[in-house]
């Protein structure tokens, strides 16, 4: 294991993940049946969400996509008296009333920017949904596989990950996913969102870890 | 059933037999944790590995039991080189059992990643697999930070964990995982899957009780590694820092025949908690000098030990048996508060602040009144510090127990009448309180007192 290998198991779990938390179609379904096989090359059984990450796949593989895309819809995107889980950073921290939507979203956009991603090539989505936010570190983490692990640069894209995390998923994905684990509506979504509350609960752990030993905190 | 998969380069398992337990001997298993995927069958329920710590990696035995489906903070690890005889490794292979079968389970926020001390600028280049503990977390039901307790805060040795606004907040990066908030804790909020009150205790019980002959109990750090000798059974802990005089008492009243704490590693703690073990082992042996021997004393073996309050459960017992043995102790957490009635103004701070409820007070038509049973009181000295009349040494503690002081239990120690109120008969404010506004305010506030005096609070406007 490298940290180049690290980087790219990360990228995979960040891009199934936020596939999975996106309008569901045939390739993410007909994907998940070999994504475990390329996620254990890249020996994800020695991290502590491998479990966790290895039943949402199995889930996915075997879903419905008709069933899918109606309990997508009813989790995500519809309900009465309003959407029962907003998939949505604004939904948690801001408060519309004041302009903290606006204001939050012109963050991201910004921070999006500076980590040198353009938002609209991402994600089709919303610059604060749940899907577009995993799929920029899936792109943070494939810089840091690209690129040569030693020099400065590693250190700078590792310090834009925990930045990220800690300003932003790590700020309201714990709550938006416990949501959507005690709505239970759908298996897929239930272990997508185990999944990804096990995944971000190391990442909390190990991107300062990997900040601190690229920029020499460490001997 | 429980499969034992061990390394045949360093453990007697040629002799070893041992009932529900399926023993499976592996060469090189210690260089090959990968061995152990081959001999565990598909429906076994309970895993322990034997292997050398000094060899084998915890990290890639974790991720090769993950594979296998099972959670490896559940799976028991022995250190084939801890057991010098065969003898000594059946009774640490029932004692694991015993351990593993009371594991609690863990949430993700429940895993810790170890940081490698080995960990350097090369790791960039090469990473192997990550070993994992449990981390703390605090059951918020059970919690009394909202009172005031900020005991795990206080102790918590890197400040992972932060007394702010009536809740603790906890942050997984800079905490070592090293079990003080737990053993500090005096409602059983604090949990840790690693270090698992009656996990421990069941294992305890199971060396006790499984081993040939009389046995001592050998407390060790997790990252300590220390060779096998006869007639000690060693007992795991996250750090031998977070031991209390009760969880050292423990294993004597249980039927052990010594009792020790090792640190870390030679000439101190990794986790810098040499200073907390020391102070410990100095009040245990405290202990020990007032109560002479102490036998066995577990008829029921029902009782947890090492839950919360552990060190007054266990010296209450040991009180009723030896009613002379009182003493005086350095940081212990057990104690008793006595109150200077003629400086504390009986504002009632101090029981608001109690977590355990051993200072308590009500209020009736005779006045205010506070109470404290020793039995309850955790030595926190939280009373101490929130009083505002601290100058006065209005409230002091003593650590350490008189065992006639705990058989008489809650009493009262502070009464002080309360003038009730002119217009609607309320209690205004007890006397000594008045007393002291009084003496505040000088001679130029004698109008004010005349009113703060005669009215309650609800009645000073009218």
């Amino acid at each position: 294991m490298t940290i180049e290998s690290l980087s790219r198991l990360r990228q995979g779990i960040y891009r199934f993940v936020g596939a999975g938390f996106s309008h569901p179609t045939p390739d993410l379904i007909a994907a998940a049946g070999g994504t475990m096989e390329l996620f254990d090359t890249l020996d994800i059984f020695d991290y502590s969400f491998a479990p966790d990450i290895a039943d949402a796949i199995g889930e996915v593989a075997q879903a419905d996509l008709a069933e899918l895309s109606v309990a997508f819809v009813a989790i995500f995107e519809a309900g009465v008296g309003g959407v029962s889980c907003p998939p949505f950073e604004t939904a948690y921290v801001g408060n519309p009333r004041t302009g903290d939507v606006a204001t939050l979203q012109s963050d991201l956009k910004r921070a999006y920017l500076r980590f040198g991603l353009n938002p609209k090539s991402v994600s089709s989505g919303e610059v604060d949904h749940i899907s577009t936010e995993l799929h920029v570190m899936a792109r943070l983490c494939a810089l840091t596989a690209d690129g040569d692990s030693t020099d400065r640069s590693a250190g700078r894209v590792l310090a834009y990950q925990s930045e990220f995390l800690d300003m932003h998923l790590l700020v309201w994905a714990p709550e938006f996913v416990a949501k959507v684990a005690s709505v239970d509506r759908h298996p897929v979504y239930t272990s997508l969102s185990r999944g990804l509350a096990s995944f971000l609960a190391h990442e909390r752990q190990l991107v300062p870890g990997l900040v601190d030993l690229s920029t020499g905190a460490l001997p | 059933m429980t499969t034992l998969v061990a390394c045949t380069d360093h453990g007697h398992l040629d002799d070893l037999e041992i009932d529900d337990v399926r023993v499976v001997g592996v060469a090189e298993l210690c260089l090959q944790p990968k061995g152990i995927v081959a001999h565990v069958p598909e429906d076994e329920t309970r895993l322990i590995v034997g292997i050398h710590r000094r060899e084998a990696s915890v990290g890639t035995v974790q991720a090769v039991v993950r594979r296998l489906g099972f959670d490896p903070l559940g799976v028991g690890l022995i250190d084939l080189a801890a057991s010098a005889e065969a003898s000594a490794l059946r009774t640490s292979v029932l004692a694991t059992a015993a351990r593993t079968s009371h594991y609690p389970g863990a949430s993700p926020e429940q895993v810790k990643l170890l940081a490698s001390n080995r960990t350097t600028r090369r790791g960039l280049l090469s990473l192997g697999a990550p070993a994992y503990t449990g981390a703390p977390r605090i059951v918020e039901d059970l919690c009394v930070a909202d009172e005031g307790c900020r005991l795990c805060a206080t102790r918590c040795p890197t400040d992972a964990l932060v007394w702010q606004g009536g809740s603790v907040r906890y942050d997984p990066n800079t905490c070592v995982a090293c079990g003080i908030c737990l053993t500090s804790c005096p409602t059983g909020a604090t949990v840790n899957p690693s270090a698992n009150p009656k996990a421990i205790q069941a294992e305890i019980r199971a060396a006790i009780d499984e081993s040939p002959g009389p046995i001592g109990i050998r407390y060790r750090c997790r990252d300590s590694i220390i060779a096998g000798e006869d007639g000690w059974h060693q007992v795991e802990v996250p750090c031998t820092g977070m031991l209390t005089v009760g969880w050292l008492l423990t294993p004597l009243v249980m039927g052990a025949i010594d009792v020790e704490a090792v640190p870390c590693q030679e000439g101190g703690c990794n986790l810098h908690n040499d200073e907390e073990l020391e102070a410990t082992l100095a009040d245990f042996d405290t202990v020990l000098g007032a109560f002479g021997t102490i036998s066995a004393f577990d008829p029921d073996r029902e009782v947890s030990w090492l839950s919360e309050r552990s060190t007054l459960r266990v010296i209450e017992h040991l009180a009723l048996l030896q009613p002379d043995a009182a003493c005086a102790l350095d940081t212990a957490d057990v104690g008793s508060i006595s109150i200077d009635p003629s400086t504390c103004t009986a504002c009632q701070m101090c029981a608001q602040v109690c977590p355990t409820g051993a200072l308590n007070t009500w209020l009736d038509s005779d006045g205010v009144h506070i109470d404290f049973d020793p039995r309850s009181c955790v030595a926190c000295a939280q009373c101490v510090a929130t009083c505002p009349e601290i100058a006065q040494d209005a409230i002091s503690l003593a650590r350490g127990f008189d065992p006639a002081d705990l058989a008489i239990g809650r009493r009262e120690v502070r009464h002080e009448p309360t003038p009730l109120c002119e217009l609607c008969g309320k209690p205004v404010a007890p006397v000594a309180m008045l007393n002291r506004i009084e003496e505040m305010l000088g001679e130029g506030g004698t109008a004010t007192m005349a009113l703060i005096g005669s009215r309650c609070v609800d009645c000073r406007g009218r």
